[in-house]
């Protein structure tokens, strides 16, 4: 029970949460104009090719129309800004959170669910559940602080590890040796992906590798320092890789990873580094960076 | 600055742990045995099917005939016809047991692009692509449907 406690609710600084509104509400800005935009265009599409998620019947949102998708965009982007600059995190925040999932429900209501915003949409559910913080909350440790960043890591992981649990139930544990990646990279092709196509082996290893790590993901989970900003950055890279190779970005999971990374240090590190560059003006010619 | 610990009342506590038990129960639960409908607890599926190494790639597509004698191909995007490749490959089943459906993608063509010529006719085709060392591609013809009164496409004997 006690390990439960400490796991769920072990002591995070409630500027942690300060830095987590700034950077998923500014995100959900980018999301609903840049990444999902399929809902103003499904505004106009009959309704014979609908067909609603149910939490979308349960919950009784209506078949998309024009005017309805517009005013929906234009309330999430409002109630993101608000929430993103830390006022009425719980009013603002609330109405993000249903706005963005009438949003993305609609647009996974025609036949293609892109598993990438589930953390997303975790998070817009529990960060209006803390209160109001301030980047300069750094030494305030609050137990709703750590529950919500907790939520959001366990849905990012949980996007990982159910990836490869589903690798298995859907493609078999031949998944890694078959040609799913060729597939990919034969549809979608950019820079160096034809290359890498046409070599078999070289995509076995690769299907291997994304395997392994999404089953050994929730390790994130427990590790700290040095060897969690190790895995977060394989990870990073591996989602720097997809877009390369195949344009596909996981922008929505990325950012639910900085829930991982200590942000609220941010300011502390950098007075200490611009006093430092103040107490120690750099000689001319600058030493090289490896000098240092 | 301020210091201090902020802790938790045993209701919120409580609330809190049942929630999160909950919704990893549920999203566990979507991948293990749910489907795509369950969103947010959807199965973790992209990329999860198996394709053999001696299979075939298949790439769903769709054409039409305009009113102009022309075949086009018809722009499945989201800034194009305002439905995905991905979304019209989801409902390709429905699509080859209900051509009629195709009624809807004249619809929409209507809608979005009403200075173009009227798509007429509309096919839904497969470029299949075999895993083999040529890389052979043939198309094959999945399903056909003529638009019914194609000048004003919405006004038609199968409107819901």
């Amino acid at each position: 029970m006690t390990a439960l406690r400490r796991f769920a609710f072990g002591p995070v600084s409630l500027a942690r949460i300060a830095w987590l509104r700034l950077v998923i509400y500014l995100y959900v800005v980018w999301d609903v104009l840049m990444v999902v935009t399929d809902p103003i265009a499904h505004g106009q599409v009959p309704v014979e090719l609908y067909h609603p998620v149910w939490a979308r019947e349960w919950l009784g949102f209506p078949a998309p129309s024009p005017v309805y998708v517009q005013v929906l965009r234009v309330v999430i982007l409002a109630s993101a800004l608000v929430a993103a600059s830390g006022r009425l995190p719980r009013v603002a925040g609330a109405v993000c959170a249903v706005g963005m999932f009438d949003w993305i429900t609609n647009a996974f209501s025609y036949s293609k669910i892109d598993h990438d915003h589930y953390a997303l949409m975790i998070a817009l559910l529990v960060l209006p559940t803390v209160r109001r913080a301030r980047f300069g909350d750094v030494g305030v440790m609050s137990e709703a602080a750590s529950w919500a960043v907790r939520m959001i890591q366990v849905s990012a992981v949980s996007i990982y590890f159910l990836s490869a649990w589903a690798k298995m139930r859907f493609g078999t544990w031949g998944w890694a040796n078959g040609s799913t990646l060729i597939w990919a990279l034969t549809r979608r092709p950019n820079g160096l992906a034809p290359w890498i196509g046409s070599h078999p082996t070289l995509t076995h290893v690769l299907q291997w590798i994304m395997l392994v790590a999404e089953f050994l993901s929730p390790a994130l989970l427990w590790l700290r320092g040095r060897a969690l900003a190790a895995g977060l950055l394989f990870f990073l890279s591996f989602h720097a890789t997809t877009y390369y190779l195949l344009r596909i970005h996981f922008l929505p999971l990325v950012v639910c990873l900085t829930a991982f990374m200590p942000m609220e240090r941010i300011p502390a590190w950098w007075a200490r580094r611009r006093r430092v560059d103040s107490a120690h003006p750099p000689a001319v010619p600058a030493a090289p960076w490896s000098g240092r | 600055m301020r210091v201090g610990a902020e802790r938790l009342r045993p209701a919120g506590l409580a609330w809190r742990a049942v929630v999160g038990i909950i919704v990893t129960t549920l999203v566990v639960l979507g991948t293990a045995v749910g489907k795509d409908e369950w969103w947010p607890f959807a199965p973790m599926s992209q990329y999860a099917f198996l394709v053999k190494s001696d299979g075939v790639i298949n790439s769903p597509f769709m054409e039409a005939r305009t009113a102009d004698g022309g075949l086009v191909r018809v722009p499945l995007s989201g800034t194009g016809i305002g439905l995905e490749r991905s979304e019209m490959e989801g409902q390709l089943p429905r699509l080859i047991r209900e051509p009629s459906l195709m009624q809807a993608i004249a619809i929409l063509h209507a809608r979005r692009s009403p200075d173009e010529p009227r798509y007429t006719e509309i096919f839904l085709r497969n470029r299949q692509t075999a895993l083999d060392a040529a890389r052979t591609q043939k198309i094959i013809d999945l399903a056909s449907w003529v638009v019914e009164n194609p000048a004003d496409p919405q006004d038609w004997s199968g409107r819901p």
